[in-house]
Formats: structure tokens, C-alpha cells, sequence
């Protein structure tokens, strides 16, 4: 169970001056859901990631992840593959968790699940950016996380490749049982992926809407269900993107 | 100020020794023209030995047959392994020292800030008067004459692994943060890998910087070492003398950089090419 209950949260801009990224933002999640943030960009969405995954600790307020052991239950993946150029593939996967048999032979299999068996030996730098995003998932699996977090992991990639990628965090979640907590501003991306969906304000951000997902998987961006629920919730609030509902009443505060 | 300094720095740039690596291609072809530039080298200095016929430019023949000589004596492998020793731990010294100063200088800006102006005043100081302080104040003996070296050379081995700290990626750094990485794994792993192309750079300005002084340390204070040889040969004005050291020397610096720091550096940079 993750419980997320952030008051304040502010940081200094270029200026000094401190920003107020996220105020009031309220968010639960169950053992393995799969939750997606949607919100404006600059509304904190980064923020709320760094602070649940520990990097960001100057904060009021608390993240409390019941079930895991510790902290090193947490996989990470950035906006940006983030490998060590100098490791190879599998030593990347592996640099996350301990040098155990056990590892080694998860390592192995997460990596040959990703059609990525060819290239254990091969540098980040002469693969693809959608291969060096397998790895970074693979990495993030390896440790066999209670919780994930994803800060908008497949932008800036052609859209098969994005595709294929969402099918296989899909198919990975599934198999291991995380927590997702999947940050994206991409409203189609988040109806493919989300057992549920909050959507935040602009900063300060804070949880606006909550929409709980019963479509059925496998599904994808382009599925007419998707694209069908997509124009209709757009109807329904049509500045949702921009962190506002037609709707006042809808915000969930207890 | 400090930005002076960084702006003169006369080390070579980090990415230089990789880029030329990448470039280096058919190492047949090139090894002729190594070659042909030795030999080349010891046609111009028979000519001029012919030329000059003085006692002051022996012939190559004279040298090697010297070089021979003092072999067989013993003489030159001694005094060669001596002065070897004392370039091997002076340059340990400086390197480690160098690069935790600058490791801790380019993380820590109050450290910078406090540290800067020494490591000025370090840049700044000639040689031979930290050669001589030395001398003065420990007394005539090898870790004065370390000392002296290691104190020439750790504010250059500074700057340089400095720039490196300061370049450090931020982004790969939060990799390590966010999996709860040990911290021993994150410095070998993460940290250090980025400040390879650095410390390779002071590596290699550091060795040549090193040769030079450590003759000078043992000509002003030691009884043994190549310095210590070539005052002698200078004293006793035997030219054949200087000139067979000064080649052995010269040929063991090539060795060390082709046998040791190329192959290292091509080792670690692999994941480049």
C-alpha cells in the first residue's frame, strides 16, 4: 500500500525565489495498481516522483510504502534511459542489485524477454533509443520492486516502438506484482496503461480527479475504447489537460 | 582570477588522447614511419658528429658502445632503477593525493572557495624552490626529494580532476541514488568511470612533468640516480655520458607510455569506439 500525503513541497527556481510545486496532494495506491498521473507540464509531476523515490527529501509532509522491506524496494525509470555508457548491457542490469546467482540468471531472463539477448555483451552507445529503454525497464524489474516509479519513460519515440514498450512494462507489471506510480502528460498513454488515473492541477499541483479504469487488456492508445473514452472525458472537462474539471465537486478531499 | 588559471591550462584536454586514438588507423603503416623517423634521427646525428668532428657531439657508435659499457658495470641499471623508484612513488603520491583534492574541490564549492587561492600559489611556485625549501627543511634525504615532487605536480593533477569532478553528471548520479546503490559501487561505478578521460590527461602530463623534476631533485640533493650521474658526466665534461643516459632514459619513458598508459587507456575507454 502506497500512502503519499504531501502539504507543501517548494524548491528555488533560476531566480532563487522558492516555487511552490505541490501543495495538498493526496494519493493512494494498492499493491500492485497501476496508477497514472496526468497533469500540465510544470505542475510537479517530476517533483512528486523524486520525492516518493527518495531523491527529493526536503519536504513537508510523508510517503509511506507498507510491504516493502525498504527503500531498496523502489525501480526507478527516468525520462531519459540514464545508462552507464561504460557498463554493458547486462552489467548495467546488474549493477542495481547484488552479483548472486539468483540476479545473474534474472538478469539474463528479463533481458531475453526483451529481445535484448543478442546485445548482453554490447555498450548503451551502439544500441537504439528504444533497445536502451528496454534495458533501463529491465533494470528497473531486476529488482523486483514493490513499487515503480516512471517518469514519462517512453516520450520522444516513434510510436511502434512506444507501443511495443508499453506492452512490455504491461506484461512485466503483470508478472511481478508492483505498484506502478507511471507520470506521463500524454492522456491517451495514460487510458492504455492505468488501472486508475489522477489527474493533478497546475502548480501548485494536487490530485483533481480520480478515474478508475475498467477496460480490458491488452489494449492500446489507438484502441477505438481508448480513443472512445478519451473524447468523452474531453467533453466532460474540457480544461483537464490544463489541471481544471467542470466539475468542482469531483475533487476528492477527506 | 581562478578563471585565468583554468582558461592557461597548458594539460592536454580530456577528450583529446580518445580522439586521436579513433583516428589512428593501420598500425602497420604507421609503424614504418616510426621507424624511418628513428632511423632518420640517427642519420642527422651521425652527419652532425661528421660535420663537427668535436669532442663536445660523439657519434652514435661512441653512445651505445657507452650505453654498453656502463650496462655491463652496472653502473646505468642501478642508478636507472633508483631514479625509476623515485618517479614511481612520486607520481602515486601526486596522482592520489591530486585526485582526492580535486575530487573534494570540484564536489564541495566552500572547499573550492578556500582551497583555490593555495592551489594558485601551487601552480605558480618554480620547481626548484620547493626543490630547495624541501631540502632545507627536511634534510637531504629521499622523502625530502619525494616530497619535493609530489608538491610539483598534485596542483596540476588538481585543476585537471577538478574540471572532471565539476562534469560530473548529475543524471547518472540520481541512477545510483534512486536503486539505493552502495556507496563503494556508486564511486567505482558511476563516479569514477566519468572521471577517466581526466585522470588519464593528468596521468600523462604528469609523468613527463615528473621525469623532468625528479633529475633535478637528485642533481641538487642525492648521491645516486640518474640526476646525480649526469652532474658527474657534466663535471668530468664527458658528453658520451650524458647523452647514453639521457637515451636509456628517454627510451623507458617511450616504453612505460606505450606498454603501460596507451594500453590502459584503450582499455578504458573501450565502450567508446
Amino acid at each position: 500500500m502506497l500512502d503519499i500525503a504531501i502539504d507543501r513541497k517548494t524548491y528555488p527556481d533560476r531566480a532563487g525565489a522558492p516555487h511552490l510545486a505541490l501543495a495538498g496532494l493526496r494519493l493512494e495506491a494498492a499493491p500492485g495498481e497501476f496508477v497514472c498521473v496526468v497533469g500540465p507540464s510544470g505542475c510537479g509531476k517530476s517533483t512528486l516522483l523524486n520525492v516518493v523515490g527518495g531523491l527529493d527529501r526536503d519536504v513537508e509532509g510523508r510517503v509511506r510504502l507498507t510491504g516493502a522491506d525498504s527503500a531498496h524496494d523502489i525501480g526507478f525509470m527516468f525520462q531519459e534511459p540514464r545508462l552507464m555508457p561504460w557498463l554493458t548491457v547486462l552489467d548495467n542490469v546488474l549493477l542495481v542489485t547484488d552479483a548472486s546467482p539468483t540476479a545473474q540468471r534474472r538478469a539474463r531472463e528479463l533481458l531475453t524477454a526483451m529481445g535484448l539477448a543478442d546485445v548482453l555483451d554490447a555498450y548503451p552507445g551502439r544500441l537504439s533509443g528504444g533497445m536502451q529503454r528496454r534495458v533501463a525497464l529491465a533494470r528497473a524489474f531486476v529488482i523486483e520492486p514493490k513499487l515503480l516509479l516512471m517518469d514519462e519513460p517512453f516520450v520522444s519515440l516513434d510510436v511502434p516502438t512506444a507501443n511495443r514498450l508499453r506492452a512490455m512494462l504491461v506484461e512485466q507489471w503483470q508478472r511481478s506484482g508492483a505498484t506502478v506510480l507511471f507520470v506521463t502528460h500524454d492522456l491517451r498513454e495514460a487510458l492504455a496503461l492505468a488501472d486508475r488515473i489522477c489527474f493533478l492541477s497546475a502548480a501548485p499541483g494536487r490530485v483533481v480527479l480520480e478515474l478508475p479504469l475498467a477496460l480490458a487488456r491488452p489494449r492500446a492508445p489507438d484502441d477505438a475504447a481508448v480513443q472512445a473514452l478519451h473524447a468523452e472525458l474531453l467533453a466532460r472537462h474540457p480544461e483537464l489537460l490544463a489541471g481544471l474539471t467542470s466539475e468542482p465537486h469531483e475533487i476528492q478531499d477527506e | 582570477m581562478k578563471a585565468g588559471v583554468d582558461d592557461s591550462a597548458p594539460w592536454p584536454l580530456p577528450a583529446a588522447p580518445g580522439r586521436r586514438a579513433m583516428k589512428r588507423r593501420g598500425p602497420q603503416g604507421e609503424g614504418w614511419l616510426r621507424a624511418a623517423s628513428l632511423v632518420a634521427f640517427l642519420l642527422l646525428w651521425q652527419l652532425g658528429a661528421w660535420l663537427f668532428a668535436s669532442q663536445t657531439l660523439p657519434p652514435p657508435v661512441t653512445v651505445f658502445a657507452r650505453i654498453a659499457a656502463e650496462t655491463a658495470s652496472l653502473a646505468l641499471p642501478t642508478h636507472l632503477a633508483v631514479t625509476l623508484a623515485r618517479v614511481a612513488v612520486a607520481f602515486g603520491l601526486a596522482m592520489a593525493l591530486g585526485a582526492a583534492i580535486g575530487i573534494a574541490m570540484g564536489r564541495w564549492r566552500r572547499l573550492d572557495a578556500l582551497l583555490d587561492g593555495w592551489l594558485v600559489l601551487g601552480l605558480n611556485i618554480p620547481a626548484l624552490v620547493t626543490i630547495i625549501l624541501c631540502y632545507v627543511w627536511f634534510g637531504l634525504n629521499d622523502a625530502a626529494a619525494i616530497v619535493a615532487v609530489a608538491l610539483n605536480k598534485i596542483p596540476t593533477v588538481v585543476v585537471t580532476v577538478r574540471e572532471g569532478a565539476r562534469a560530473v553528471d548529475a543524471r547518472l548520479m540520481q541512477v545510483a541514488h534512486a536503486y539505493r546503490l552502495p556507496r563503494l559501487r556508486t564511486f567505482a561505478r558511476v563516479y569514477l568511470p566519468q572521471l577517466v578521460p581526466y585522470l588519464m590527461a593528468a596521468a600523462r602530463s604528469g609523468l613527463s612533468l615528473i621525469w623532468k623534476i625528479v633529475l633535478v631533485v637528485e642533481l641538487l640533493g642525492r648521491s645516486n640516480g640518474v640526476g646525480f650521474q649526469l652532474n658527474m658526466f657534466f663535471q668530468l665534461f664527458d658528453i658520451a655520458g650524458i647523452l647514453a643516459y639521457t637515451l636509456v632514459f628517454a627510451a623507458v619513458v617511450l616504453v612505460v607510455e606505450a606498454a603501460v598508459l596507451r594500453p590502459l587507456e584503450r582499455r578504458l575507454t573501450r565502450w567508446r569506439s
